[in-house]
């Protein structure tokens, strides 16, 4: 009984976390399955919006900045606009230009915001992180507490698809097509392009920081591991594209399918290396396990690439909002 | 005076000699292949692992091991050329980006994997610096940074001007279409700039090893200011590249001295930003670069 | 007429890109030392007609023969091998590379010796000698020109396919290029030209092919094109006014022969106050607006 109390824990942690993925890959659908645009820097904006709710929301202490006991929602709002503003500072700056110097400027700026985290020891305790980040339903007894989180995180997943579906249906959205397929055409057609791709670049960065907010409070602790590029930018980018992108659906469960993938290959590496007899492993580096996970990240890689090359459309294809 | 020179303009030459070698790579690739390579830095990573693979199995001097450090690196990127890369050919470039994004994380899980996070050395110890006019300090290895990049530079330039796949790599980097159309074997021309590309920044990544050390992230870390240095000089021009990777080489190291009281003007750990902060004033004042490169 | 030999021929063609097909049962020859021009109007598939030799579009019906040997769908890198030279209308040569390196990478196929190729070019354009070591993009719009049909002559092709080669030029340079596309085909290479510039184009050729709506209209003398009362209301005058501008505003049928081009533009602007082009239009007019939006759409997917 208490083994499938545990089961049950996990799934829902897997549940909760493969959650705060579909909206980060419904962020990503916005910019780059709407709207055409490159985001490569998707863990500078998550760790925006991780930092920023957890410092908004902890308890006065001398560690880091904070202090501030600032209600979730509050906080969760501070974190959409910090990121969107740096998000149409970058806009400015690149959306004249083709998607690869978007590509640039925001690979470089995720790296200046780890750097920013990593360094400035006085306001984010540096690689040591936030802890004690305050928690929704945190007087809940178990599982309650994780359920009643699970609930929230599948509101807002539910809340961004709704909103999502409902722009990409809209004029917005088929102007957002138009654009991404024909940028002269829609140009004749006296459309504001810049306009238009930096609304949805903005957009989607909100939401990255909304995702990243739901992060540290679910995790109530976060360092600078999550602005690291592996576990969120490219994740987030295979998850778009196995699920399908340009479609909500097909983020929402590309998301789900890989973060499963994810934590499984995990959990068979791990046995495996548990499981390796002792008088083979005497000959294997020290360091197997350590080793073992970057494999995991070679399969997804080449996952990836299978996508891009065979399935570049994903397993749910972009439905076309067709006009009138 | 001579502090400023011997700690702070000398480093930053050395790191802009690393750069220029980097950003050539990325120049041409951008320039011909008409993509921002992402997997750039990891040819630097993985051609370091191999010098160091060398040195360490045979006791190979690490200057015999980078020539055969660049060749293996410019089969390596021959090779990610051939099975991710050429697919793509005719498709929006954007895919392209993404693919090199991929093979930049692949990359470094299999350097990852194969070598460990332990970071090595190939650097022969610490070494007496020489003094030159009583003041000026240059360590021998920094000398061999310089000596090795200008030899390089050199041979790329003679290929580019003087030899005719050179000039069909030229003439691509200016309109692909026209080139195919003239009937320059375009592929042979993609090859060209794989092998050119791949060898430079190998043998950037192994200058980089002899003056710090071999690690799995290095050619990562390097990707910033490679990717500005090109921007600097001007998409598709070499010679911007490696104006663009010294001036952004020695814009960081300057950047670290104490201009304004005792205070280093940025700390180090921020030097990452000073290239940041260069590619952004190009991108918004000038995007064709010092060099007018192709602006996309 | 057909008593040289032949160079190329189109016989049945239909092609376009992708699903849409642009093309539909051209015929087309260009013989030994001819200049051959494609007119029509705008969307009428001229370029696309030419770029059907290149390789350049999926051909599904009829063939393409260079010298006897089949080139149909062969793709543009092996079509240069056999020896067809393209100069596309824009972008045809390589700004960055000076002037000799363009035409260095014109002989790119070229494994023996090019350079008394290269000097009979220079030659030919001698501006292009005195600026050989400047960087090709510095150059004058007509001068760019010679660079590109330099670079294409570098093979000593056996035919030259010019697409447009006056499109963009003022008018003055217009008449230069005419002047240089003379010149190449006295030096004995067949040329094949797509002109927006039908008067002036047919003026010079031997004979002309009319497209309209990607299929062969006419086909005759260049002199009997000029002549030709239809087809002058149809390009030389009316479909230009119509599509274009008025500046040619006037029909041919006052002419009945081959005149250089100053002559020609005084009979035109007699013409034009004859009235003469009255009835024009709409049938013309439509059909081409009409293709034109077709095409774009096409060029989009």
């Amino acid at each position: 009984m208490d083994l499938f109390y545990g089961y049950f824990l996990y799934a829902i942690s897997l549940v909760t976390i493969g959650g705060i993925y579909a909206i980060l890959t419904l962020g990503l659908n916005i910019q780059w399955g709407f709207a055409g645009l490159f985001n490569a820097g998707i863990a500078g904006f998550f760790a925006i919006g991780a930092y920023s709710a957890a410092i908004l929301t902890t308890m006065p202490t001398d560690r880091h900045l904070g202090g501030y006991e600032m209600p979730y929602i509050v906080a969760a709002l501070v974190a959409m606009v910090a990121s969107g503003l740096i998000a149409w500072v970058i806009g400015k700056i690149c959306l004249r230009l083709r998607s690869d110097y978007l590509a640039i400027a925001t690979i470089g700026i995720a790296e200046i915001i780890r750097l920013v985290f990593k360094n400035e020891v006085w306001a984010t305790n540096g690689h040591r992180g936030i802890s004690e980040v305050p928690k929704p339903f945190e007087g809940l007894p178990q599982p309650w507490n994780d359920l009643a989180f699970l609930a929230i995180v599948g509101l807002i997943v539910l809340a961004v698809y709704l909103l999502s579906e409902r722009a990409h249906k809209s004029p917005w959205g088929r102007v957002m097509t138009a654009i991404r397929e024909n940028e002269p055409a829609s140009h004749a057609a006296g459309k504001n392009i810049e306009t238009f791709r930096m609304q949805g670049f903005v957009i989607g960065s909100m939401i990255m920081a909304l995702a990243g907010a739901m992060m540290s409070h679910y995790l109530k602790f976060i360092n600078p591991a999550v602005s690291e590029p592996i576990a969120s930018t490219f994740l987030v980018w295979v998850m778009l594209i196995v699920g399908g992108s340009g479609n909500n659906k097909g983020a929402i469960i590309g998301a789900f399918l890989m973060w499963f993938i994810w934590s499984g290959t995990e959990l068979v590496l791990s046995t495996i290396v548990q499981n390796i007899p002792p008088d083979l492993l005497s000959y294997l580096p020290a360091d197997l396990s350590v080793r073992l996970a970057y494999v995991r990240i070679f399969m997804i890689g080449l996952l990836l690439q299978i996508f891009l090359q065979k399935y570049p459309s994903g397993i749910f294809p972009e439905k076309r909002p067709i006009a009138r | 005076m001579f502090e400023f020179i011997n700690f702070y303009f000398i480093p930053g030459l050395i790191l802009g000699c690393i750069y220029a070698l980097g950003a050539i790579g990325i120049t041409l690739t951008f320039g011909i292949l008409r993509f921002a390579n992402f997997s750039h830095g990891e040819n630097m990573t993985i051609g370091a692992y191999f010098a160091y693979t060398l040195v360490s199995l045979f006791g190979m001097h690490p200057l015999l091991a980078m020539p055969i450090a660049m060749a293996l690196t410019a089969f390596v990127a021959l090779g990610v050329d051939r099975y991710f890369y050429r697919p793509f050919r005719s498709s929006p470039s954007i895919m392209l980006v993404m693919a090199s994004f991929g093979i930049m994380l692949m990359a470094q899980s299999i350097i990852q994997f194969t070598w460990g996070t332990q970071v090595k050395t190939i650097s022969p110890g610490i070494q007496r610096p020489i003094k030159l006019f009583d003041y000026l300090m240059i360590s021998p290895k920094h000398l061999i940074i310089i000596a090795c990049t200008l030899v390089l530079v050199f041979i790329v330039h003679y290929l580019l001007t003087y030899t005719k796949t050179g000039k069909a790599m030229r003439a691509m980097a200016d309109s692909p279409e026209l080139a195919r159309l003239t009937g320059i074997n375009t592929e042979g021309v993609i090859r060209t700039t794989w092998i050119i590309g791949g060898g430079l920044a190998a043998a950037a990544g192994v200058l980089l090893a002899i003056d710090t050390q071999v690690q799995t992230l290095m050619g990562f870390q390097l990707l910033l200011p490679m990717f500005a240095a090109a921007i600097l000089g001007g998409i598709g021009k070499p010679y911007g590249a490696i104006a663009g990777g010294l001036i952004i080489g020695v814009a960081e190291e300057l950047c670290t001295y104490p201009w304004i009281g005792t205070e280093p003007l940025i700390a180090p750990n921020y030097k990452a930003g000073v290239a940041f902060a260069i590619m952004v004033i190009m991108l918004i004042w000038r995007p064709s670069g010092l060099f007018k490169g192709k602006v996309f | 007429m057909s008593e040289k030999k032949l160079v190329l021929l189109l016989e049945n063609v239909d092609g376009g890109y992708g699903d849409s097909q642009i093309l539909t049962d051209i015929n087309m020859e260009v013989h030994q030392g001819e200049i051959v021009v494609i007119i029509g109007p705008n969307g009428a598939g001229k370029s696309t007609a030419m770029k059907s030799v290149f390789g350049l579009l999926n051909l599904t019906k009829g063939k393409v023969v260079l010298n006897g040997k089949d080139i149909t769908n062969m793709p543009p890198e092996k079509v240069v091998h056999e020896g067809v030279c393209y100069v596309p209308q824009t972008a045809n040569i390589f700004p960055s590379l000076t002037v000799q390196e363009n035409l260095e990478m014109g002989a790119f196929i070229r494994n023996d010796d090019f350079k008394p190729r290269m000097q009979e070019i220079f030659e030919l354009f001698p501006p292009l000698y005195e600026k050989r070591a400047q960087p090709a993009g510095t150059l004058s719009g007509g001068q760019r020109q010679m660079v590109a049909m330099g670079k294409a002559l570098m093979l000593e092709p056996q035919i030259l396919l010019l697409d447009e080669p006056t499109a963009g030029l003022s008018p003055l340079y217009q008449s230069e290029i005419f002047e240089i596309v003379k010149q190449v085909h006295a030096h004995g290479t067949p040329i094949l030209m797509v002109e927006q510039n039908a008067k002036q184009a047919l003026a010079i050729a031997d004979r002309g092919y009319v497209l309209v709506d990607g299929k062969n209209k006419y086909h005759d003398t260049g002199a009997a094109l000029l002549a030709d009362p239809e087809v002058g209301e149809m390009f030389l005058g009316g479909g230009k006014a119509a599509t274009i501008s008025k500046r040619k505003p006037a029909t041919a049928n006052a002419k009945t022969k081959t005149t250089p081009k100053s002559k020609s533009k005084t009979t035109s602007k007699a013409n034009s106050k004859s009235g003469i082009k009255k009835p024009l239009p709409k049938k013309v007019k439509d059909p081409s607006l009409k293709k034109k939006s077709t095409t774009t759409k096409k060029s989009g997917a």
